[in-house]
């Protein structure tokens, strides 16, 4: 048989990766003043990962816990690095939300693509960017081997530097850096700890280092104390005796960043102003997924000794990260700024539902489901959150304006966009019937046995969420409407295309939720298993 | 499985399916839309007529339909369902039947407005979610369509968007309700938690709410749960202290008002303590707490609406003071009484919106009894109607309210306790409420009917046309006839609802409330009657009450301040604490913190490259010209020219020849 086809049998998931770059290079063939090309070209390309998908969703058995698709090769050997991709039930959902985001993303973009609109030259830089990052993400959900991995996860990072930096709004450049630094920051820390765990374990592997992190006996497992002698090794005492919590405060610092988790969300209402709006909708959608991911891949299947003792810090900054990011967006003018608030807020939940898993022992069913929900909710918050930039994007092309206070009445001049928009706006305020609604009764179902407390004040939130997401619609959409604005245009058919998929998505996940969760549920339950063993 | 309990859902999914139609049509298409809608309504009217058929025909057990909605961890299911039941049933006609009236009604209303299809596809959507809300036999699915019945509520208040008290009220609206749903949601929460189940009855008709009575949450639990299920009642229904949002509701079009803020979705929270009576009964606290909430709600409110003057604000207070009634009779233990009062109140009250509306409608948009007057002569048939409605709402003798009023009355009566006079709270305030009720009815169409036309709007009305005072007509006959239901003695409506409830006895007490609080009902019509009369009917003229009693009048006529009290408290502290947070998040944290850190992280670079200047790159220049000297001394050697490498060449053999000798002969 041919080689390249035996090879295809085998790995679907290189392909799918790279589909988008191969695509980034061809664009380097077409002149720059050949934009029209070169959009469609960038569409196609971001939209072709969808036919090994649509392979993979069609094989995938959702009985299986385990991983699925998996294609391994030695790498680097002397460092036990290979080459590991796979999918499983916490992945899938991710993977398919990159394939519908991206593609939608840069449809969204074809007329406008940032805000100082440099010449049409800046088209195919800026396009190739998008593909990269694509690339970027699917390798992120789909690595399993941490160096593997790790490259991916940073590889996300550069072009969407490049992005904020090149096509962002009036304060671009601060912008750029400090979504960068920080985050960098986050990844400097976990690499240090993942390095501990190497050379503790001398695997870079997450499954073989889940298998290892089994708990035995509530607090001890092959791993940690494996990190203990490592430790012990060294001879300093303080080090000896806390080990595996620095290792985890060190991994964990990484992924709440990225998450973010309060009160390390600073850079992120800056950042997601800043960008142009395809990079709001792709950090938003997508790359705000990579961090609640690596909670589910990694720190709980590694940590939960660990996670269990910190749970009711942990849980204390879940909640005040869903309550303080409501808060905040209560008092924001600036439209984007707003919604990023918005955005802290609701994956807020996913973290609630995490770590309330995490926190005692109880009914697995219960942590099945809170678990579910996580992965529901980030698959609806990718939906409604990118749904709702790409629509502040489009007032702020028509407008020239973020300001909540100078819009006003345009339901009158626009009433597709308010229809659309209003049930994204739902969506995102977890209204029944509506993608969002699912994810949030999931996780505070999944929840409330396991954590009473926090998951009533955490019920604050929803209120909250009314109060700013109402007051939106109505500063936007309701009341007197300005004469300045009855000219604005509403949507054009490819603007009712990306939003329409994008609302068609939210009433199928809200009204029919069973499949995606039939996705995650195997998985799932497993890491849910882990729990019963600890605290 | 009879058919209709199979395709129960098919009441609900006709609106729904309506709504999504319209949805999709142009503004001009308003006729079409108009069809679509009332053409499924009707059907489902049909068949809520069959679902009342079978209930009537084979009884009362509850009859379920239960679906899977998702599988989760090892074999657990989130399960909904349709449940018809006597209660259902009879919701299912009320509903259906007010809808259909309300949506023919609306042809003519909304006949000049621009939006009347995306009204008609807005009022088929709170159809369909309402439907939803009466069938649905899961706490979590009632929950669900609870939300969907707020949003249309939302839509619908706000549908003249451009009016920015329009566009203010919806917001609170939804904000209010929202508050109490927290709790609500929490009780759901934590019942399902307790319970392990949402569904009210499971397949095998087991009750779940009377398996909780037995004991699988504890007393204590149970009451919690009530409490917060409560909450949410409180804020749909507009009970005190979340009753703010429902005189602002009045924003809507007026046919909005008739179906959703006074027959149907307010009426939804009596419904749902009436759907979760078992639990309630558990622990006798929370059914005390839903009768004292219910009579002061009662009593305040129609205190309220003595010295209001927007024709439809009036009805509003009224619906909020009825709705107090409801409750109160809920939890004085009286069941049926409650749900009674709901099942008539739903016929009068949306009468009178609907006449308020073909009065307003006549006046061009004029909703200030001052500047009626005299429409008695112009609109016959919207005097009859209305009249005929505010009789039934005053209870006047052997109209609907008449019987219902009373069942409640002789309720909050047999609720007093000998351990505390506070158990007759109730009863006394209904009786006052009561007299209230009659007098600010009886000054309301004094305004409005009598005397002389006091405005522009007035002068010029004209009676409204047939398919607006069709649906008044069907009221009308409903607002008389639905009473003797429940005629004491043979209490049809107890023993359809309510078979394995004692119901009091029609004894002597019984007739002498009967008797005490007709006389109260007719004295307070007569003197606001007599108040209401002669001059006081001239344009320009004060209001009596106003001119004996200015400072009370003021303090009613704004409502006891409560809004104002909130606007300065909750309101402003959570502005504030939502200002803080963002300020602490760009100053603290990000400003300190994370600049802060940076600024280090700069410093100790410049310290850095300091240090580098003076010891590294010090060290490393010195080195750097020893090298440079050393490669001075090669240059001479490797200077390119080849006479001079020759010499060196010739050199180099001079010197190995010189070794060579002297070596070699050793």
């Amino acid at each position: 048989m041919n080689p390249i086809l035996e090879y295809l049998r085998n790995d679907i998931i290189t392909p799918m990766t790279f589909l988008p770059c191969i695509g980034a290079l061809l664009l380097l063939f077409l002149h720059r003043s050949d934009v029209r090309s070169i959009r469609l070209l960038a569409f196609f390309a971001s939209l072709s990962p969808l036919l090994p998908l649509m392979r993979m969703i069609q094989k995938y058995d959702s009985s299986i816990s385990s991983i699925q698709f998996s294609f391994k090769a030695a790498w680097i050997p002397s460092f036990h690095v290979d080459y590991f991709v796979g999918v499983d039930g916490l992945s899938i959902a991710m993977v398919l939300l990159v394939s519908i985001i991206t593609p939608l993303t840069i449809l969204g973009s074809f007329r406008s693509i940032g805000a100082p609109e440099p010449s049409k030259a800046g088209c195919k830089t800026f396009y190739t960017l998008i593909l990269l990052e694509q690339t970027g993400l699917y390798g992120a959900f789909t690595a399993l081997n941490f160096f593997h991995w790790f490259i991916f996860w940073e590889m996300s990072l550069v072009p969407m530097f490049f992005l904020i930096k090149l096509f962002g709004n009036e304060d671009r450049t601060h912008a750029a850096y400090q979504f960068f630094i920080y985050t960098f920051v986050g990844s400097v820390a976990m690499v240090i700890g993942m390095q501990f765990i190497y050379l503790a374990t001398d695997s870079w592997d997450f499954i073989d280092l889940a298998k290892m992190a089994l708990p035995t006996d509530g607090v001890h497992s092959v791993l940690s104390s494996k990190i203990e002698n490592l430790a012990g090794s060294i001879g300093v005492p303080f080090l000896m005796n806390h080990a595996v919590t620095l290792v985890f405060l060190l991994v964990f610092a990484g992924f709440a960043v990225k998450v973010p988790l309060w009160p390390f969300h600073t850079w992120l209402p800056v950042t997601y102003t800043q960008a142009p709006t395809a990079g709001s909708m792709l950090l938003t959608g997508l790359m705000s997924k990579m961090g609640v991911y690596g909670f589910l891949r990694v720190i709980l299947p590694l940590f939960s000794p660990s996670i269990a003792a910190h749970a009711t810090t942990l849980l204390f900054l879940a909640v005040a990260t869903i309550v303080f990011g409501a808060l905040a967006a209560m008092a924001q003018r600036d439209l984007k700024t707003l919604v990023a608030y918005s955005s802290v807020s609701h994956l807020g939940y996913c973290m609630l539902g995490v770590f309330a898993v995490a926190s005692v022992t109880g009914n697995v069913n219960d942590k099945a489901l809170a678990l579910n929900g996580v992965i529901l909710q980030m698959f609806a918050h990718g939906l409604s959150a990118a749904g709702l930039f790409y629509f502040v994007g489009l007032i702020e092309q028509r407008a020239q304006t973020r300001a909540l206070a100078d819009l006003g009445g345009l339901r009158k001049t626009v009433p597709v966009m308010c229809g659309l928009m209003g049930v994204t706006l739902f969506t995102s305020l977890g209204l029944p019937g509506l993608a969002g609604f699912v994810g949030e009764f999931m996780i505070f179902r999944g929840a409330f046995p396991l954590q009473i407390g926090f998951t009533c004040v955490a019920a604050i939130g929803i209120l909250l969420a009314a109060l700013y997401l109402l007051r939106m619609m109505k500063g936007i959409f309701f009341g007197p409407q300005d004469d300045k604005w009855n000219a604005m245009p509403d949507l054009s058919m490819r603007e009712r295309l990306v939003s329409g998929v994008l609302v068609a998505l939210m009433f199928v996940v809200g009204i029919a939720p069973g499949y995606l969760i039939s996705l995650s549920n195997s998985a799932v339950l497993e890491l849910a298993k882990i729990y019963r063993l600890v605290a | 499985m009879p058919w209709i309990v199979q395709y129960l859902w098919l009441i609900a999914l006709l609106p729904f399916a309506a709504a999504l139609i319209t949805a999709f049509l142009k503004r001009p298409l308003r006729t079409p839309a108009a069809a679509i809608v009332i053409g499924a309504m009707s059907i489902s009217f049909l068949l809520s007529l069959c679902a009342l058929a079978q209930v009537l025909k084979h009884g009362h057990e509850p009859q379920t339909c239960n679906f899977n909605w998702f599988h989760y961890g090892e074999n657990a299911f989130v399960r909904l369902g349709f449940l018809l039941d006597p209660l259902s049933a009879m919701m299912l006609i009320v509903v259906s039947l007010v809808s259909l009236l309300v949506f023919i009604f609306s042809v003519g209303y909304m006949d000049h407005d621009e939006n009347a299809t995306r009204f008609f596809c807005f009022l088929s959507l709170f159809a369909g979610s309402m439907l939803a809300l009466v069938i649905s036999n899961s706490l979590l699915l009632l929950f669900m369509s609870w939300e969907l019945v707020g949003l249309s509520s939302y839509l619908l208040i706000g549908f003249w968007y451009h009016k920015p008290s329009a566009a203010a009220a919806m917001k609170k609206a939804f904000i209010v309700t929202r508050i109490g749903d927290i709790g609500f949601f929490i009780g759901i929460l934590w019942f399902y938690a307790g319970t392990g189940t949402t569904l009210f009855y499971t397949d095998d008709h087991q009750g779940s709410l009377e398996i909780a009575r037995l004991g699988m949450l504890g007393a204590s639990t149970a009451l919690s749960i009530s409490l917060l299920i409560f909450c949410g009642a409180m804020g749909k229904s507009g009970q005190f202290p979340l009753h703010v949002w429902l005189p602002d509701a009045m924003e809507g079009p007026t046919p909005v008002s008739a179906l959703i803020h006074a027959a149907t979705m307010v009426a939804a929270g009596v419904f749902l303590v009436g759907r979760m009576y078992p639990l309630f009964m558990v622990n006798e606290s929370a059914l005390h707490v839903v009768a004292f909430v219910g009579a002061f709600t009662a009593l305040f409110a129609a205190t309220i609406a003595v010295a209001q003057w927007d024709i439809k604000r009036i009805l509003a207070y009224s619906t909020v003071s009825q709705l107090g009634y409801m409750m109160m009779g809920l939890g004085v233990g009286g069941y049926v009484a409650g749900l009674f009062h709901l099942f008539t109140h739903a016929f009068f009250k949306a009468l009178l919106f609907l006449g308020s509306g073909s009065i307003i409608h006549a006046c061009h948009h004029e909703q200030d009894i001052r500047k009626m007057g005299g429409l008695q002569a112009k609109m016959h048939l919207t005097f009859v109607f209305y009249g005929i409605g505010t009789l039934a709402l005053t209870g006047f003798p052997l109209f609907a309210g008449f019987f219902s009023k009373d069942d409640l009355l002789l309720g909050a009566w047999h609720f007093h306790r000998t351990e505390s006079w506070a158990f007759y709270i109730p009863f006394v305030f209904g009786l006052i409420g009561a007299a209230f009720t009659a007098f600010y009815m009886t000054r309301q169409v004094k305004y409005v009917f009598f005397g002389k036309a006091r405005g522009e709007g007035a002068e010029h009305a004209h009676e409204s046309g047939p398919s607006m005072t069709f649906p008044l007509l069907v009221l009308a006959a409903l607002s008389v006839l639905t009473g003797f239901l429940g005629f004491p003695g043979h209490h049809f409506f107890h023993h359809f609802l309510g078979p394995n409830t004692e119901a009091h006895a029609f004894d002597g007490t019984a007739l002498s409330i009967m008797f005490g609080s007709s006389i109260l009902v007719l004295v307070a019509i007569y003197s606001g009657w007599k108040v209401y009369s002669g001059r006081v009917l001239e344009a320009g003229a004060t209001d009596p009450l106003e001119a004996r009693f200015p400072n009370a009048f003021r303090i009613l006529q704004n409502k006891y301040y409560v809004d104002e009290f909130y606007e300065a408290t909750v309101v402003a502290f959570t502005n504030a604490f939502a200002r803080g947070v963002s300020l602490f998040d760009r100053y603290v944290l990000n400003g300190l913190f994370v600049l802060g850190s940076s600024m280090v992280v700069y410093v100790l670079s410049l310290v850095s490259q300091l240090m580098d200047d003076m010891a590294i790159n010090g060290g490393f220049d010195k080195g750097c010209s020893t090298m440079r000297k050393a490669a001075g001394w090669n240059r001479w050697i490797q200077n390119g020219l080849s006479q001079h490498y020759l010499k060196l060449t010739s050199l180099g053999i001079i010197l190995l020849f010189i070794l060579a000798l002297y070596f070699g002969n050793r």
